[in-house]
């Protein structure tokens, strides 16, 4: 080998620490991005695959009971590829702690499934009084464990639990998937001996692939009319030309944030990889020095440090591809199991390892290429020559002038504070990579924040203390005497309910609304009106629309008369406002209870009651065991509650899926305040280096080991403080665009934006510990350092 | 080896009174690296007096860093151990080891190692913020007032940038003495300084001494061996024997040292003679202290009489010593005398092929026993 590799090669190895120090600075740098990268892409095709792998019906619709023969005649339409009857049993279970909860059981066809297919996880397809539970909600119960279940009727009945499945459709039709009730699959077979008719309630088609959309609702308008020939009347109908998971929503904003994050990771990996090859660059001019005196040419040079630094962009490069691969496959697993779809395989994303290459291979040359030359055009006496301590950048700027003019601190810490701007190059882009970490850690706050104000969105429409729905309606002046009659009520409210179609112009289904009937005086429903006004007091045919009738119906205005199928009739309503809730694709109104009650014929009838605590049950927290009382009670006198709810627990089910995102956002502003400290150690690192001298005279004139860390790590204090500075500064467009990708990708619209106070706390103790951390390495070498090694006297 | 310490300031050779307030005992100090084993230090027992200004001089490589590492405690030794003023310094924990440092020693280095980020003023403060010796309202008068002694309350404030070497060294001897050190250590403190500056820094330093501070400097400028007080001869990890050093200055200092390793001495009391034509016929004799009387009789006749005293050397070698015809004798007329000797075989010995050292040191030897070379010493000198 020739010297000057060999040279290459004992530089590496000669300065060990250095070299790991440095080579793990690059690694973080090309970990997150790949990571990044690689997580976006594959959460992406896990879920766009992994749904498609379950043949998703393209058309759904309930009607009366039918059977076989006529999915047999659906899968003959022209256009479609194959047809599934399906029937749902609506029934409680017990959970593993004791607790009654809403149970779906899917019967499953009588054939294998082929539309709409759920994934085994574990144990065995089930027989006959057997049962298998979706992993959507952990109920407390395993394979083989016992599932003891009441039906509507009130008979119990006991299944064994053979085994755990994936369902991805859940939370397409019904309820979204975080509020879906648990879910089970029993046989044929099994749904005979529950005493249930044999026929099928709803159909699930899928059409031949590539099919338009004009062409999917001639197909639809043929099936509809093959079933209306039939004398069975359509309940309800969906078409999805392309049908997405019903968490698609969730994933889009995740995934828009780690573009979001994965655009800020170059940077910030760039930052990284420049900074510390700049400080390892500037620890080898004097070797160039020497070099050049023997006789090497400025070319030699350059090329000899271009491979140095291709080792180590080699090195970081070796450990990052597959770190951030199974990162990645770990981050795509961490949503996939809470977003309800199958989760791949630690997978090498072209892009990603491409993005990782390029950063390894070309951020370093392009960063080094600077202070290589720059190395490379020292004059030998310069590089060669002692001069003691260099005294950097420091008294130059203005800067350092008013640095200057503070004279109250002490010593030690006028050094801390004035080291902290010696490199002032190295300063500023350690503060960029460690003040965008903060900003996302600070702006992961706000947007959990502005998903707060959400949830408290939510809240203002359940202000009851418990909800109870029941199977089916019954005489509001019954329920309410009941329920008043339990200890802790205070007052009872009806609400209807009623699942209507919305007709086009020419009489067709175009959306399934979900219509609630309030009392116009209500005070548990406190909307927020986005436009117009709540229903009033002599409103008769008044419906207020949420916002998605805004995304999906901008045509709609207040003022406007929509028309509703109810019970195969049209009835027309004047559109007097719209409101905020969840956003999305789920569509909701609000109307006068009694007019619903009139149009749908449940007169004096309601199917959910809202119940308001007594104030001492309100004070102790008591809303859940209340719902639980009053659960039990009205089973005991044969009333067939679906569930009877607390509005703790209905409020947060349905922000588990923020939490999701709120836990994942956390998980993306943790590696971003990694890359940050890592690149703080970094520089840490390299400045005591560079200080070795100092520290060494600093020891001469009587600094102890422990006066020496503590100069140390108060300057990556004051770095990481500084960072705080401009991070919280960042943190204001982060959040905004943060919360811009969360709301639009969930809530299908901007969403309001809330700031908290508490990232920015909570950061600034984050980013003093992470300023310690990152420095005590550093620290512990500098006091380490003898003072004959540092002052080198001979 | 010269043991026993005599009264005698004038004779540079010898250790002043009292007890040593830097006291070396058997300091060796071995480094080793991939190419094996390197001594810095052999084996050395050295002391250091109070109000000494001791010059450490060697070539480089000589061990003279590593030495004055020893008495600071920036280095430890593998063998032997270090008092100053009764401390042991490698006995202390490190931390405690760097306030007694900052408190008892000031050191002053040769590129000056001002920290460049605090002015001049806050470089002075800052051996007293780390010791805290000072209470904090007394600190700031304190170093304006060393930064006056050394001429730079004017620039006080400045950074090290921005003032001359010569200014950076000043204000460095003001931080070598924020917390009032009674010792100083200087590590070639003028190798960076033209010569008037570097006056000035030898002026500043002499005034040091005078406030009776011990100055142990490592040095290379044969300028200043005129101000030491002593000097401390290091080659390859020992000290050279300095009556050696004295007596034959012009011998390289590697024979020097191999010559250290062969002296004996004894101490002989008034009245006795020394027995040239046996005892000493083969050696080489120096006075350390003392006064001979060297007589030549012809016969009966007494034709030459030298008076001897310390840093002349004589011999009984190759002298007639027939007592009927002529010969020498050598007589003690001062209270006593301390003699160092060194055979000539082990003369021999040392310098090998290389005879000249040794014509040398006889042509000089016959020049003493005829009355034209002896040297002058602080004591009565030649008496014929």
């Amino acid at each position: 080998m020739r010297p000057r590799w060999r040279k290459i090669i004992a530089d590496l190895w000669g300065h060990i620490a250095r070299f790991i120090l440095v080579t793990l600075s690059l690694a973080v740098g090309m970990f997150a991005v790949g990571m990044i990268a690689g997580g976006y892409i594959t959460t992406l095709e896990n879920m766009e695959e992994g749904y498609q792998a379950v043949n998703p019906a393209n058309i759904r619709l309930t009607t009366s009971g039918f059977d076989e023969n006529l999915v047999e005649r659906i899968r003959r339409v022209d256009g479609v590829a194959n047809a599934q009857g399906e029937k749902l049993i609506f029934a409680q279970m017990r959970t593993g702690e004791g607790e009654w909860r809403n149970l779906i059981l899917q019967v499953l066809p009588e054939n294998d499934q082929i539309i709409d297919k759920i994934t085994l996880l574990e144990g065995r397809w089930p027989g006959e009084e057997e049962v298998m539970l979706s992993v959507h909600r952990d109920e407390g119960l395993n394979v083989g464990e016992d599932l003891n279940i009441q039906l509507m009727t009130g008979e119990a009945r006991e299944l064994s639990i053979t085994g755990m499945v994936r369902d991805q459709t859940i939370g397409v039709a019904g309820t979204s998937y975080f509020v879906a009730p648990a879910q089970g699959y029993v046989t044929f077979e099994t749904q005979s001996s529950l005493h249930e008719n044999l026929d099928y309630e709803s159909l699930l088609i899928s059409v031949e692939p590539g099919m338009s959309s004009a062409r999917l609702d001639e197909v639809a308008e043929e099936i509809q009319g093959i079933i209306e020939q039939s004398g069975r009347e359509i309940d309800s109908i969906t078409t999805q030309e392309n049908p997405v998971h019903p968490n698609s929503g969730y994933v889009s904003a995740a995934v828009g944030l780690l573009a979001l994050l994965g655009f800020l990771s170059v940077f910030l990996s760039g930052f990284l990889v420049f900074n510390s090859m700049s400080a390892l660059l500037a620890q080898q001019i004097r070797y160039i020095g020497i070099m050049k005196a023997i006789g090497a040419r400025r070319n030699a040079i350059i090329r000899m440090y271009m491979v140095f630094i291709f080792v180590f962009g080699l090195i970081a490069l070796l450990i990052a591809i597959p770190s951030a691969a199974w990162a990645a496959a770990e981050l795509g697993s961490f949503l996939a199991l809470r977003l309800n779809y199958l989760p791949g395989e630690m997978t090498y994303v072209p892009l990603a390892v491409i993005l990782q290459i390029a950063i390894a291979l070309i951020v370093p040359q392009i960063t080094g290429i600077v202070p290589i030359l720059k190395a490379s055009r020292v004059s030998v006496h310069d590089a060669v020559r002692t001069t003691g301590i260099e005294s950097g950048d420091f008294g130059k700027g203005w800067i350092d002038r008013q640095l200057e003019k503070i004279k109250s601190l002490t010593r030690p810490l006028l050094i801390s504070l004035r080291n902290t701007f010696r490199r002032k190059g190295r300063l500023l882009l350690t503060l960029i990579t460690l003040s965008l970490g903060g900003a996302v850690f600070i702006a992961t706050f706000n947007v959990r924040a502005s998903l707060d104000s959400y949830i408290e969105q939510v809240a203002e429409y359940i202000l009851a203390d418990v909800t109870i729905d029941f199977a089916r309606p019954y005489r509001i002046n019954e329920i309410e005497d009941v329920l008043n009659s339990v200890d802790g009520v205070a007052e009872v409210e009806p609400r209807g309910s009623a699942s209507l179609q919305l007709l086009n112009d020419a009489g067709e289904t175009v959306e399934n609304v979900e219509v609630l009937g309030a009392l116009p005086d209500s005070d548990l429903i406190q909307p927020i009106l986005l436009e117009g006004r709540w229903i009033v007091p002599g409103d008769d045919n008044a419906i207020v629309l949420n916002e998605a009738f805004i995304t999906h119906y901008p045509e709609i205005d207040v003022g406007d008369r929509i028309t509703l199928d109810v019970n195969r009739r049209e009835v027309d309503w004047e559109v007097v406002g719209f409101f905020q809730f969840i956003g999305s694709d789920y569509f909701l109104a609000y109307v006068p209870m009694e007019y619903l009650n009139q149009v749908t014929g449940n007169l004096n009838e309601a199917p959910n009651f809202q119940v308001v605590a007594t104030q001492d049950i309100r004070a102790a927290d008591g809303e859940s065991a209340l719902a639980q009382r009053l659960d039990d009670f009205l089973r005991e006198r044969g009333y067939a509650v679906r569930s009877a709810s607390s509005s703790e627990e209905i409020r947060g089910n349905a922000t588990k899926g923020l939490d999701t995102l709120t836990i994942f956002l956390l998980i993306m502003s943790g590696i971003t305040a990694l890359v940050g400290s890592i690149s703080l150690t970094g520089t840490m690192g390299m400045n005591v280096i560079e200080r070795t001298r100092e520290i060494g005279v600093m020891r001469a004139i009587g600094a102890t080991d422990r006066q020496v860390k503590i100069l140390v790590i108060v300057e990556g204090v004051i770095i990481g403080l500084i960072s705080w500075i401009f991070g919280t500064l960042l943190a204001f467009p982060i959040s905004a665009l943060m919360s811009y990708i969360l709301n639009t990708a969930v809530f299908g619209m901007p969403g309001e934006f809330a700031f908290t106070a508490t990232g920015f706390i909570i950061w600034i103790g984050v980013v003093i510990l992470l300023s310690v951390i990152a420095s005590i390495l550093p620290a512990n070498n500098a006091a380490r350092l003898t003072i004959r090694e540092v002052l080198a006297y001979e | 080896m010269i043991t026993g310490v005599k009264v005698n300031a004038n004779l540079p050779w010898h250790n002043p009174t009292g007890d040593p307030f830097i006291n070396l005992q058997r300091i060796s100090k071995t480094y080793r690296n991939a190419a094996g084993e390197f001594i810095a230090l052999n084996n050395i027992d050295l002391n250091f007096y109070k109000g000494e200004f001791v010059g450490v001089i060697g070539k480089s490589g000589s061990g003279k860093s590593t030495l004055v590492n020893m008495i600071t405690g920036i280095d430890r030794p593998t063998e032997g151990k270090v008092f100053v003023d009764g401390v042991d310094v490698h006995a202390m924990r490190e931390s405690k080891q760097a306030r007694w440092r900052g408190l008892n020693l000031g050191v002053v280095f040769q590129f000056f190692q001002l920290l460049p980020m605090l002015s001049l003023l806050e470089n002075v403060l800052l051996p007293m913020d780390f010791c805290n010796k000072y209470p904090e309202g007394k600190r700031l008068k304190r170093a304006m007032d060393l930064l006056r002694m050394v001429g730079l309350e004017k620039d006080a404030h400045k950074l090290p940038g921005a003032v001359s070497g010569g200014q950076q060294q000043s204000a460095a001897i003001a931080r070598a003495l924020a917390n009032d050190p009674p010792i100083i250590i200087a590590d070639e403190p003028t190798g960076n300084l033209d010569a008037k500056t570097a006056d000035s820094v030898y002026d500043k330093f002499a005034s040091l001494v005078d406030e009776g501070r011990t100055i142990i400097m490592i040095t290379h400028d044969p300028e200043i061996e005129h101000r030491l007080s002593r000097k401390v001869l290091l080659e390859d990890g020992e000290v050279i024997d300095p009556l050696l050093a004295e007596v034959f200055p012009w011998l390289p200092r590697p024979l020097l040292r191999q010559l250290t390793h062969e002296l004996q001495s004894d101490v002989f009391q008034r009245g006795s003679s020394l027995d040239l034509s046996s005892r000493f016929a083969r050696d080489l004799l120096l006075i350390d202290s003392g006064r001979v009387q060297i007589q030549h009789h012809k016969g009966t006749q007494k034709d030459l009489q030298i008076e001897l005293g310390p840093g002349n050397f004589f011999s009984g070698r190759d002298l007639p010593t027939d007592p009927d015809l002529q010969h020498y004798s050598a007589d003690i007329v001062s209270s006593q005398v301390s003699l160092v000797y060194l055979p000539f075989n082990a003369i021999s010995g040392v310098a090998g092929e290389n005879h000249d050292h040794i014509n040398e040191i006889m042509d000089r030897l016959s020049k003493i026993l005829i009355g034209q070379g002896e040297k002058e010493t602080g004591e009565e000198g030649l008496i014929q």
